[in-house]
């Protein structure tokens, strides 16, 4: 699948004059008025319109147009998922949204990009395949955010950093923010939960005794801020993808059925430091989740 | 037995962890881009020396170069072993094109793939005797290579035996992901295109054709900024390839104009002339394609 480079760059620019790495930058006017266009359009009837005029950003039409060509060549997924789905992830979503994009041409190439995700927001918002906009900005949007002039608001430190705020949620349930980009599965809602079935799938086909849903029960699903899915996820970037093989999540995955009750990021620690000179892919998962406990 | 401590030799530049305990050992590999549809492929050639514990072990069977393929934006990851036994210390690898992206991390090594007794002459390890390694254990690893993402490659060549032998060659443009160019042909024939690379070679017309149907490919449409500087937007290869050609001193491309008409100055033999001058890189078949 080709993905329009043209389209990919508007959306990379268009998150740059949203939301900088630094924070403290936060309260320039230009990325205030940025900031207070796609919330006050997005909280409206057509949110789909919202995100493509704040990508183009008064551009031509054509760029408009290309960006909109190019999320529509996206794959998106075949029913729709409520807030609560998204808010609170279960296996039965994340596989639900990872079978029906991958059937739909998503692959890890595509979802490796927090660009394509964007332009798959789109597509998906445009079908009607995600909640209302109040989902997308994460909570009802104070009117004094769409009212107030975007110079009050940038010589507001209280309300520069809530539209900040705001934006960022949108960001969070489209593609993600990409602050680093090792780190692109533990942001955005929709990749995140992508990438957990992925690698949950990936897993319990090296191992016949666990099942997908075992292998993200144990290790990925997300519950709370301290799960071990952020651990791994965290761990795995910074190890070049040793804890990504299939077979390490699955022996983490038997550790943690044979000793749930210990510190899972100390596991996570054990198995990094135990592998360090071993082609995991040689070694079996039962074998790995010794080494992990 | 993974927990096992063995003498090896590390030249990752990990510091933390790279040990040498050959002294004298030297431990390298480079890699070669080659050519196949749908796939990233390397020719992964190891060259080590002074190792002679590890040689021995490559040379009995127990031990085998080898490279563990990373991609670290889709946490891909696959381990390649050498596919021709007259030739140990050569690893094909190969990656689907739609599990990579951006930048391929290729770690030679050489891997234990059998339980073995390894001699330790040499090292500091010696008064322990032969020393058991188990399965799995990299014994060598030799500097990472970071290998350049191949999507920017416009000809892929496909052998094909079931195009007549009257036939030349067929072109087809084929987007996996990005705009490329599948050149099939009999193997025969591949060959004696790969290797003519001087100016009346069988090459120039393979390059003359591809380059002719740029100016039907939307993906490759020539867009001019404001500063006067052209680039190709949908294409990232269409824009390299552009940019090659200008630095070449080819001034006419295959842009349109106002009415959408192509450049009629374009000429594509032209600009392949240019591109064969240049100094094509050819890739490889690789050996599975054969």
């Amino acid at each position: 699948m080709s993905v329009n480079e043209a389209a990919l760059q508007a959306v990379e620019d268009w998150q740059r004059r949203l939301v900088e790495h630094r924070r403290a930058e936060r309260n320039t006017i230009e990325r205030v008025v940025a900031q207070q266009s796609l919330v006050k359009q997005l909280n409206g009837p057509a949110p789909t319109e919202a995100l493509l005029d704040s990508i183009a950003d008064g551009g031509s039409g054509g760029s408009r147009q290309m960006v909109s060509d190019a999320a529509e060549a996206m794959p998106v997924m075949s029913q729709p998922v409520s807030a609560e789905e998204l808010d609170y992830p279960q296996w039965s979503t994340d596989s639900l949204i990872h079978r029906s994009l991958s059937e739909n041409g998503m692959t890890r190439a595509i979802a490796s990009d927090y660009r394509c995700w964007h332009l798959v927001t789109i597509k998906m918002l445009n079908l009607g395949l995600l909640p209302h906009s109040t989902w997308m900005l994460g909570g009802r949007l104070p009117r004094v955010l769409t009212e107030e002039s975007p110079q009050a608001i940038s010589d507001d430190n209280q309300l520069s950093k809530q539209l900040d705020e705001f934006t960022r949620n949108v960001l969070r349930r489209g593609g993600g923010i990409c602050v680093r980009k090792a780190l692109f599965h533990l942001d955005g809602m929709i990749p995140r939960a992508w990438w957990r079935a992925e690698i949950a799938t990936d897993a319990a086909a090296v191992e016949p005794s666990l099942n997908a849903q075992d292998v993200y029960d144990r290790v990925l699903r997300p519950v709370g801020n301290t799960t071990l899915w952020r651990r791994w996820a965290e761990a795995a970037a910074r190890s070049g993808t040793r804890l990504a093989a299939p077979n390490v999540v699955a022996g983490l995955a038997l550790a943690r059925i044979a000793n749930p009750l210990a510190a899972s990021h100390a596991q996570v620690l054990r198995l990094l430091r135990r592998t360090m000179h071993v082609d995991v892919r040689q070694v079996q998962p039962a074998v790995l989740a010794v080494l992990a406990n | 037995m993974l927990l096992q401590s063995v003498p090896r030799y590390d030249d990752t530049d990990d510091t933390a962890e790279a040990s040498r305990d050959w002294p004298d050992a030297s431990y390298t590999a480079d890699a070669m881009p080659v050519g196949m549809v749908g796939v990233d492929g390397w020719r992964v050639t190891h060259h080590l020396k002074g190792a002679p514990g590890i040689e021995s072990l490559i040379s009995e069977g127990s031990a085998v170069f080898a490279v563990e393929a990373r991609c670290p934006a889709t946490m891909h990851t696959k381990t390649f072993r050498p596919t021709n036994p007259a030739m140990p210390e050569r690893v094909d690898v190969s990656l689907p094109l739609e599990m990579t992206s951006g930048r391929v991390d290729l770690l030679p090594g050489v891997l234990i793939t059998e339980e073995c007794k390894l001699d330790p002459a040499g090292t500091a390890w010696s008064p322990l005797g032969r020393i058991v390694v188990p399965v799995g254990v990299w014994l060598a690893r030799a500097a990472p290579v970071f290998a350049t993402p191949q999507g920017y490659e416009p000809l892929r060549f496909v052998p094909d035996d079931t195009i007549e032998p009257e036939d030349r060659f067929t072109i087809k443009i084929a987007r996996t992901p990005d705009i490329r160019f599948e050149v099939r042909a009999r193997k025969s024939r591949i060959e004696k295109i790969r290797h003519s690379r001087d100016l009346s070679g069988a090459l120039l017309f393979v390059w003359a054709t591809a380059l002719a149907m740029l100016p039907e490919i939307g993906e490759c449409e020539i867009e001019v900024g404001s500063d006067g500087t052209s680039r190709v937007p949908g294409s990232r290869m269409a824009d390299m390839l552009l940019r090659e050609l200008e630095a070449a001193g080819v001034t006419e491309l295959w842009n349109r104009d106002e009415q959408g008409n192509v450049n009629e100055a374009w000429d594509p033999l032209a600009a392949a002339s240019a591109k064969v001058h240049i100094g094509p890189h050819v890739p490889d078949l690789e050996d599975d394609q054969r």
